[in-house]
């Protein structure tokens, strides 16, 4: 009996199965798992290897001098990118409005007026309405006192924006209640001498006036075409418990489409070209539309075209191949809507904007893996081969799962691309790789929900939610409870929280845990399961999905807590059998590749035998399929 | 015992009126009705300031230091504030005990 290990070197992670071989049997002893140091395919590969066949050997009781065989596997390196195209876009200019949802606005009501400083209130006019602008330089007992004042000596107050958290105090020692908007940050671009309405809704309600197109066009006397025009703003207003709407005398706003550039997809006969504000639909449909795609192309000085351009040069880079010879064979394109600051906006409010995310992939048939060989068989002297076919390698592997069979697709969602490769019941074999995964997933979460921090949304993508409801006790996003014996930190009290490796990290965003988690939900399914079934689409000869029975999904990706459910989810309407993978009876989803080169050594028509580590049998797998 | 729902603010006889104001008005600033309490001769304890019906309190002592906390948190202090040296947190303190009854993130 020989003691082989095979390693497979993921984007991810590097693992390894040990094995005792020999007569045609495969007595599998122990597993490992490392982080792949450096980028796949380099040499720099080699100190997660040693590392993960350490942890292996470690378990099996074994020493290195015991090693026979090192098999690597054949992977050809994919690189995926993404990028966002904000195709909309609102812009206000001289007409001006605040909408925001201050947690104490002053009073309730609608207050109409012209606008005048704080300062400047001592020379009102009589026949006028005014809505006070006050900065944060007065403390709310002044402006309280001299707004009671001015009210005295005649002056009508109708409402109050203001720049301090002060809203209640205020209107608490005003004799003239009015509706008072606060934390308006900018308060200083706040026109003066302008027509404007301040509306505050009760508590638990919206405003109703300043939110509806013809609210504002009888507050300012709008003709139809002037009504049209404030349609955005209205909208962005839409609910808000208070705003502010001034209207000032060529005031416009503008919602238009920007330009973002088209995609040119070249195929072997026919070449297409979309623009990316037409939809990802329609980029979808064209994409499907070319048979065998050759190329995919951005147009100069866009951002898709320099998303495009960079994946290639990446890839051009890590190969050391000519950029010409660096061909996109797939790119995933996804509607969005993400919320974008409005132009001209007091208090930076913003408004959802259509966007279109694209994901694009290259893989190049340039194996690097020889390299790696010759410096894992120097380091280690052990003899190193590099294995078959990465998908014979995969499948071999995942038909370990016990309940699994032919017709079979294993899906692998990495990073940055979604790999399938797929066994007819004829014995047939076929490998796609296509453009879209975690990474995709985790820039739509992000721009869906407007956070700068990267890892912050792939964090949200990765772990489930919480709300801390006390100090003793959360609420999952299920809706069950979680008692906790100490008193948890304040600094997570009322918060909604991730469940990172049992520690509670508050998600310092003003959205509620349901938006989070359908945007979360939504973005996974945009990505893929649309991926699964455009990957069995692929590698089915009819491109039928139903060709397949089952479907395995292998990878780190697979132990998401609620990709593999959504997943078996999608595929049972078409009568498939997905799940997360169990290799070996054992292994979870994990491990495919590195038990199936193990199961390669001498492989042509022998059946083999699969252990768990405790010596007994608990399958067998057919290996001459 | 005044049974109406409030945060208690118990204060030492020694601190003057004027140095807790900003702590009360951020409880006013949250609408949350307050009860405060001026300690002629005890001592101000926890025990004294979560008694209220919500059982969340604010104590100022008599050297200035302001603990906000719960009757059933179970370290010192939610927050602290000194009202003589730390005065731009007292507001924050005040509004803070208001959103812990409102079962919003502190400030």
């Amino acid at each position: 009996m020989k003691v082989v290990v095979g390693v497979d070197i993921g984007n991810a992670t590097t693992e390894v199965a040990l094995a005792k071989v020999g007569n045609n049997n495969y007595e599998f002893l122990s597993s490992g798992l490392h982080e792949t140091t450096g980028l796949k395919g380099t040499k720099e590969n080699v100190l997660g290897i040693k590392r993960a066949i350490d942890e292996a050997l470690k378990k099996a009781g074994l020493e290195k001098r015991d090693l026979s065989l090192i098999r690597i596997n054949e992977a050809t390196p994919v690189i995926g990118d993404v990028s966002m195209e904000t195709i909309t876009e609102t812009i206000i200019t001289e007409s001006t409005m605040i909408g925001h949802n201050p947690s104490t606005p002053g009073g309730v009501g609608l207050g109409i007026g012209e606008t005048i400083l704080f300062q400047d209130l001592e020379n009102f006019q009589r026949d006028r309405d005014y809505i006070v602008i006050i900065e944060k330089k007065y403390s709310f007992l002044e402006v309280a006192y001299k707004l009671n004042e001015a009210v005295e000596k005649g002056c009508k107050i109708t409402g109050a924006i203001i720049q301090k958290d002060d809203g209640v105090l205020i209107n608490n020692r005003l004799t003239n209640k009015i509706p008072i908007v606060d934390e308006v940050n900018f308060v200083g671009k706040v026109p003066t001498g302008m027509k404007a309405a301040v509306e505050v809704a009760p508590k638990g309600k919206i405003i109703k006036v300043i939110s509806n197109p013809y609210g504002i066009a009888t507050i300012f006397s709008l003709t139809s075409e002037e009504t049209k025009k404030i349609v955005p703003i209205s909208k962005a207003l839409i609910g808000n418990r208070s705003g502010v709407v001034i209207k000032t005398p060529h005031g416009d706003v503008k919602e238009k489409v920007i330009p973002a550039g088209k995609i040119q997809f070249d195929g072997t006969s026919k070449s297409k070209s979309v623009s990316i504000e037409e939809g990802s639909g329609k980029i979808m449909k064209t994409l499907s539309g070319i048979d065998h795609v050759v190329d995919i192309n951005g147009e100069y000085g866009t951002n898709v075209g320099g998303m495009l351009q960079k994946v290639k040069s990446v890839m051009a880079n890590f190969t050391n191949e000519d950029i010409h010879n660096i061909k996109i064979r797939d790119i995933l394109a996804v509607d969005t809507l993400v919320p974008q600051k409005i132009k001209g906006g007091v208090a930076e409010e913003f408004m959802f904007e259509n966007a279109v995310g694209i994901a694009a992939m290259v893989n190049t048939c340039k194996n690097q893996m020889s390299e790696v060989a010759c410096e894992i068989e120097k380091e280690l002297e052990v003899r190193v081969e590099v294995g078959g076919v990465e998908a014979d390698m995969a499948i071999r592997g995942a038909l370990t799962t016990p309940g699994t069979g032919t017709p079979l697709v294993i899906v692998d969602i990495g990073a940055g691309s979604t790999d399938a490769c797929s066994i007819d019941r004829y014995g047939n074999q076929d490998l796609v790789h296509l453009a879209g995964a975690g990474n995709m997933t985790t820039l739509l979460i992000q721009k869906e929900l407007g956070i700068e921090d990267f890892n912050l949304a792939e964090d949200i993508k990765k772990y489930p939610l919480a709300k801390v409801e006390s100090l003793f006790y959360i609420r999952h996003e299920d809706g069950s409870v979680q008692f906790f014996e100490n008193s948890l930190s304040p600094k997570v009290f009322a918060k909604n929280v991730l469940i990172k490796e049992g520690e509670l990290i508050p998600v310092e965003l003003n959205i509620s845990l349901e938006k989070i988690k359908t945007v979360r939900r939504s973005a996974k399914k945009k990505v893929f399961v649309t991926n699964v079934i455009r990957s069995l689409k692929k590698v089915s000869h009819t491109k039928n999905i139903r060709d397949f029975e089952f479907v395995v999904i292998v990878g780190g990706s697979a132990l998401d807590f609620e990709i593999s459910q959504m997943i078996t989810e999608a595929l049972s309407e078409y009568g498939i059998v997905a799940g997360c993978g169990n290799i070996r009876g054992t292994e979870g989803p994990r491990n495919a590749v590195a038990t199936g080169l193990v199961m390669g050594v001498e492989c042509s028509d022998i059946s083999c035998r699969v252990y768990s580590p405790d010596e007994k049998p608990i399958m067998e797998a057919a290996n001459g399929y | 015992m005044d049974t109406r729902p409030n945060i208690k603010v118990c204060c030492s006889k020694n601190i003057d009126r004027e140095s807790i104001s900003e702590i009360l008005w951020g409880i006013e600033e949250e609408e949350i009705p307050y009860l405060l309490e001026i300690l002629s001769s005890e001592e101000v304890v926890k025990e004294k300031f979560v008694s209220g019906t919500l059982e969340i309190g604010i104590g100022v002592f008599e050297n200035g230091d302001a603990f906000l906390t719960t009757r059933k948190y179970d370290k010192e202090y939610i927050q602290k504030a000194n009202v003589f040296e730390e005065k731009e947190k007292l507001r924050d303190l005040g509004s803070n005990g208001a959103r812990l009854v409102k079962g919003l993130p502190l400030r």
